[in-house]
């Protein structure tokens, strides 16, 4: 069972070593007032952007991670930061 | 880094499915030290060609390869390991593409092939087991596993362990690391190896959005999120580093072991001549020369020892290259559409210096008489395949090329031409897919002239026209950014209208073919893609004035029963050259141009060959270069002609000194150095290449070696060096403005025929030039010359126009009769129905029985077609007559069927008038686009009696600097590139007396363009410059439009064809 959120949520990333470096993996992560320390990254796969829009041609970023409660899927869209939206969403939660 | 190969990539040859240029695959692949690529495109081999050239020069070595579709939708990708893969690989794509299935296919859907005819092909070809799309991942990704485990199976049965494997790729999707363990898993059971791809589809991340908007256009949806076939934008060419990273060691090392077996290059720098197929054995060299020495006794009195060595060179030389299969079967072409199909035809170019081809009668120019060399066609130094174009009846090129691929069958192939993104077509496309309103789409395009997609961002900044759209807003940004990127993108396949590969049996073995969207077996190759691969062809080219010329034969034979035979009449015709020395040259072959009318009128030609001379002379470059008017001054005898020296004499005596043709350059080098006429062509062609047409420069490190060579050859045999210098110089300046005489004097032939045949038989010319429309000017034009020359026009009449226009006989003269095929919206059954119903004895009868729709009925009452069978009735009342009927039938269709089919009574509208003189003209206009019955411009006759208007005819007489003002229809205006940037307007026109040339220099431009340009029946007011005995041309000072609000409509120019801008 998964419920879709889509919410804003504030992450802590540490920069990815070795192959894959440039990758901003998320550490611990708040959503409505909790804070969630990431305990072990699942899984990476990167998803388009907004279609068509060369301004969002860049991929988002997505994380599948365990923290306390279950199975988070997190994405991070690389450009919305430059005009002022919320960079991290929570996608959805795996029960 | 291991070495890594990408196995599986696709370019925009992928037509709208991939978003890369071949070079720039080859170039980035080569940069990050690849030492091979692969090329895999959607449904065929379009790019093959370019690809290994591209290969090469990047010095990496190509593979081969396509992916296919097959059974019920999967993908498979084939890499050719030699030539008999290739050639399966060919019949594979040529079978799918020409199944019935291919024929119609909805938009977005592929031909496909199926795995037994892959089965049956699979010899020479190393199979990859495809993207997700491909079976086994298919079934493996929904967690199949006995069917993926079958369907590898049944691959691996057909291809074995050697040239099989599966594909896996990482594109960081959701999915792929699950699929991939299944294909390891089975990979691993089944003992088949593993290959990392990435199923690349454009270079950088960047241009994903170039794929994804392409491919939307391609299935015809807009693109959304949820129409979008991109996942990701992970689908580049990476590098070694980065596909190692996301897949196993071993699927990256096993790259290296494909690309090894996959060795199969495309055969370049080899010529693949047709190989004859003789009755008894015969070789072709022996057929070639048996009819050459037939056919020269046939255009020869006799036969001089001259002729025959001549000859015996040419078929040496034929021998040597190997091309005498091609002539013969060229010959067995053109002799069967001239003699057989009754078809005008003669070779143009080069070709046309060839005694051989004269003697099979290919040519119709006798190159001993006029001078023409061999060696300008074919000669030791020339590495690439002699071209010979050929001109047919454009009506019916067509049937030639029917009938050469019905004659040969699978030996020949039309040559393909790739269709191309230009800034209209890529705006209109791209805004389509981004969702862009059509109207809003439409109104952008349309405000594009016609410039390549990379230029679109300038084209915003810079044109006047664009400007006020105000398309900066950032909506149109993301348009005119994917517009302009996909600039020149391939976009899809049609045919070349006039190339036709000559091969023999073993064409389907070297290329893929598919079908013309009208049915021709076409090569999946250009132009340029053929003459690579060494393949001959035959250029049919179709050529209007052909069909002129065998429409007005075929009148003057039915109105006078006299058969002329056009290519035996003497060329030396006094009626002829008056004609000509007059300038009353509309509508003739090469010489009506309003430029060459000028040059006709100082020049003052007499003789063919001065034709010859003039159809050289009359092009761009020596117009730039001012050859013209050293020619044009020593003719006249105002300037004394210097040859340089005595033994220049002989070839340069018949231009005056000038070097004109390029047999000349080479016949003056062969004078200096002594060396064969096949190397003065080698040195000519080093001189072009030395010369760049842009700037009009030399390069200077290219041309000096040639001096220094011919130079020191010349001094060796005796010249004096400064001398020799001073020849080569004049060499030099003019060996880039030469022009081909073989092609000049085949082109003369033409013009002194069409010239002849107006001097002699002017209505049958008219209405073979009315019915073929072969030059520039607008129908109308050449009705009004027609009338300037006293020929009586007959309007459209249903009772006695042809489909085309015939010449009838009208109070003892023969006048021309209008044809009903320019009648507007007519179609060929309308007037087919038309001709089969005569005669029609009223307008009743007509509409009873004709099967003609009601707007074409319509406009054929109001230009006047009925107004011999319509009594005392008004076009008016007939109007009325076609409402009622077709009323009455709209109820007879929705009421019972009655057997009543009586049309309306008559009806009289008593009091109504009948269409007064300027209403006809309107209506002519309307509906065939000729002002038929009177000429438009007798309409402001006061008008401008009260302006002081000066008639185009008596222009000539009037003196340089005097003040006229001139009148006239707009028959064309042209902008022709000038070298300092400054433009300059050309307005030619046409007041029924002749034709007026106005210029217009920039200040005249700034406040007069947009009327010159929008309006049509002006009055201009300027400055008489004369430019020669005839020649006369008007500076511009000020330009009325007389039109006005006048109701006269402008149809005519919009359906005039070449009047444009």
């Amino acid at each position: 069972m998964t419920k879709r959120y889509n919410e804003s949520i504030e992450v802590e990333v540490v920069s990815a070593p070795g192959p894959g470096a440039g990758v901003l993996m998320p550490q611990a992560f708040s959503w409505r007032g909790n804070r969630y320390q990431v305990e072990r990254l699942l899984k990476y796969w990167r998803e388009a952007g907004e279609a068509w829009d060369p301004e969002k041609v860049k991929d988002h970023e997505c994380f599948r991670v365990e923290a306390k409660g279950g199975t988070y899927d997190l994405r991070h869209d690389r450009l919305a930061g430059r005009k002022n939206k919320p960079q991290w969403k929570l996608l959805r939660v795996w029960d | 880094m291991p070495p890594f190969t990408h196995l599986h990539v696709h370019s925009n040859y992928s037509l709208k499915e991939g978003a890369a240029y071949v070079s720039d695959l080859a170039a980035t692949a080569a940069g990050m030290g690849m030492e091979s690529l692969a090329l895999t495109d959607h449904d065929g081999m379009y790019g093959a060609v370019r690809f290994t050239l591209a290969c090469r020069g990047a010095g990496i070595r190509p593979i081969l390869g396509a992916e296919l579709e097959w059974g019920e939708g999967f993908h498979a990708v084939l890499l050719a390991e030699n030539a008999a893969g290739w050639s399966n690989l060919c019949h594979l794509v040529t079978d799918m593409h020409l199944s019935q299935r291919a024929q119609t296919l909805a938009p977005g859907r592929r031909p496909r092939t199926s795995f037994e005819q892959i089965a049956e092909r699979s010899e020479g070809l190393f199979a990859l087991s495809g993207c997700e799309k491909g079976e086994v991942a298919w079934f493996a990704s929904l967690g199949r596993t006995d069917e993926a485990d079958e369907a590898a199976r049944r691959w691996l049965d057909v291809f074995g362990t050697g040239h099989f494997a599966i594909e896996l790729s990482n594109h960081l999707l959701d999915s792929d690391v699950l699929r991939n363990q299944k294909l390891m898993d089975l990979a691993s059971d089944l003992g088949v190896k593993t290959v990392a791809t990435n199923n690349t589809h454009y270079v950088t991340p960047e241009d994903a959005v170039l794929h994804e908007c392409l491919d939307c256009m391609r299935r015809i949806v807009a693109l959304t999120s949820r129409t979008s076939p991109r996942k990701n934008s992970e689908y580049w060419l990476k590098p070694v580093s980065a596909m190692a990273e996301l897949l196993p060691e071993e699927s990256i090392d096993n790259t290296a072991w494909v690309a090894d077996l996959c060795r199969y290059e495309l055969p370049m720098g080899e010529f693949h001549f047709p190989r004859l197929q003789t009755q008894n054995g015969e070789s072709s060299t022996s057929v070639l020369a048996r009819r050459c020495w037939s056919g020269l006794q046939k255009r020869f009195e006799r036969i001089t020892p001259e002729l025959e060595e001549r000859l015996q060179m040419e078929l040496r030389e034929i021998r040597r290259g190997g091309f005498c299969g091609y002539f013969v079967l060229v010959a067995d072409i053109v002799h069967h559409a001239k003699h057989v199909m009754g078809i005008r035809c003669a070779c143009r170019g080069s070709a046309a210096g060839s005694l051989v081809a004269y003697a099979l009668e290919i040519s119709d120019v006798d190159p001993v008489k006029y001078g023409l060399s061999f060696e300008r066609f074919m000669n030791e130094y020339r590495v690439e395949i002699p071209d010979i174009d050929v001109d047919f009846e454009s009506a019916r090129r067509q049937d030639v090329n029917q009938y050469i691929l019905d004659t040969y069958g699978e030996r020949t192939a039309m040559v393909a031409m790739m269709d191309t993104f230009r800034a209209r077509g890529a705006l209109r496309e791209v805004g389509k897919a981004l969702g862009i309103h059509e109207s809003e789409v439409d109104q952008i395009a349309k405000a594009f002239p016609h410039i390549s997609a990379r230029n679109i961002p300038e084209a915003i900044e810079s044109l006047p026209e664009v400007a006020p759209l105000g398309l900066k807003a950032s909506k149109l940004e993301a348009l005119f950014d994917i517009a302009s990127r996909i600039d020149a993108f391939p976009r899809h396949l049609a045919m070349h209208p006039s190339g036709v590969i000559l091969s023999d049996e073993r064409l389907a073995d070297l290329m893929p073919m598919q079908r013309s969207f009208d049915g021709f077996l076409m090569s999946q190759y250009d132009k340029d893609d053929v003459e690579a691969l060494g393949l001959a062809k035959l250029d049919v080219l179709g050529v209007r004035m052909f069909s002129t010329i065998a429409h007005t034969l075929s009148e003057i034979e039915r109105s006078s029963r006299l058969k002329v035979d056009i290519d035996r009449i003497a060329r030396d015709d006094l009626k002829t050259f008056e004609l000509i020395r007059e300038s009353r040259t509309l509508g003739c072959f090469q010489i009506e141009s309003p430029g060459q009318r000028e040059l006709l009128g100082k020049f003052q030609p007499d003789a063919f060959e001065d034709l010859i001379v003039d159809i050289s002379l009359f092009r761009p470059g020596p117009m730039k270069a001012d050859m013209i008017r050293p020619f044009l001054n020593r003719r006249a005898e105002l300037e004394a002609v210097d040859y340089g020296h005595p033994s220049l004499k002989p070839i340069l005596k018949e231009t005056k000194g000038v070097i004109v043709y390029h047999e000349q350059v080479m016949r003056v080098i062969a004078e200096l150095t002594g060396c064969s006429m096949g190397e003065a062509d080698r040195i000519r062609r080093s001189l072009e290449g030395a010369f760049e047409y842009a700037s009009q420069e030399i390069t200077v490190e290219k041309a000096d070696p040639l001096r220094t060579d011919v130079i020191k050859r010349a001094v060796e045999r005796g010249w004096d060096g400064k001398l020799a210098e001073k020849i080569w110089d004049e060499v030099l300046s003019f060996a880039s403005f030469g022009f081909c005489k073989a092609h000049a004097a085949a082109f003369a032939v033409p013009t002194y025929q069409s010239a002849w045949l107006k001097a002699h038989y002017p209505a049958a010319f008219y209405s073979g030039v009315l019915t073929h429309d072969p030059g520039m000017y607008p129908r109308r034009a050449i009705l009004a010359d027609a009338r300037a020359h006293e020929i009586q026009i007959l309007g459209v009449d249903v009772n006695l126009s042809h489909s085309d226009y015939r010449t009838e006989e009208s109070g003892g003269q023969l006048a021309i009769r209008l044809g009903l095929q320019d009648v507007k919206g007519i179609n060929e059954a309308e007037i087919s129905s038309i001709i089969a119903g005569r005669p029609w004895r009223s307008f009743n009868d007509f509409c009873l029985r004709a099967e003609v729709a009601r707007p074409v009925v319509e406009g054929l009452v109001h230009c006047g077609a009925f107004d011999a069978i319509k009594g005392g009735r008004s076009r008016r009342e007939l109007y009325w007559t076609v409402e009622q009927e077709w009323s009455s039938r709209e109820q007879a269709r929705s009421d019972q069927p009655s057997l009543d089919l009586a049309v309306a009574e008559q009806i009289t509208l008593p009091g109504i008038a009948d269409y007064s003189d300027r209403e006809k003209v309107k209506a002519e206009l309307e509906v065939i686009g000729m002002d038929a019955s009177r000429h438009l411009m007798s309409f402001y006759l006061e008008e401008l009696e009260a302006l002081g208007w000066t008639r185009a005819s008596d222009l000539v007489r009037k003196k340089g600097r005097s003040q006229v003002l001139v009148a006239g229809v707009k028959v064309a205006t042209q902008t022709p590139p000038v070298k300092s940037g400054k433009r300059v307007i050309f307005l030619t026109l046409e007041d029924g007396t002749g034709q007026a040339d106005v210029t217009f220099f920039e200040e005249a431009q700034k406040k007069y363009a947009r009327r010159v340009f929008d309006g049509w029946i002006l009055a201009v007011r300027g400055t008489v410059r004369r430019t020669g005995a005839r020649g006369v041309s008007i500076l511009a000072e000020e330009v009325i439009d007389l039109k006005g609000d006048d109701d006269l409509p402008k149809l005519w120019y919009s359906s005039g064809g070449s009047a444009g801008r």
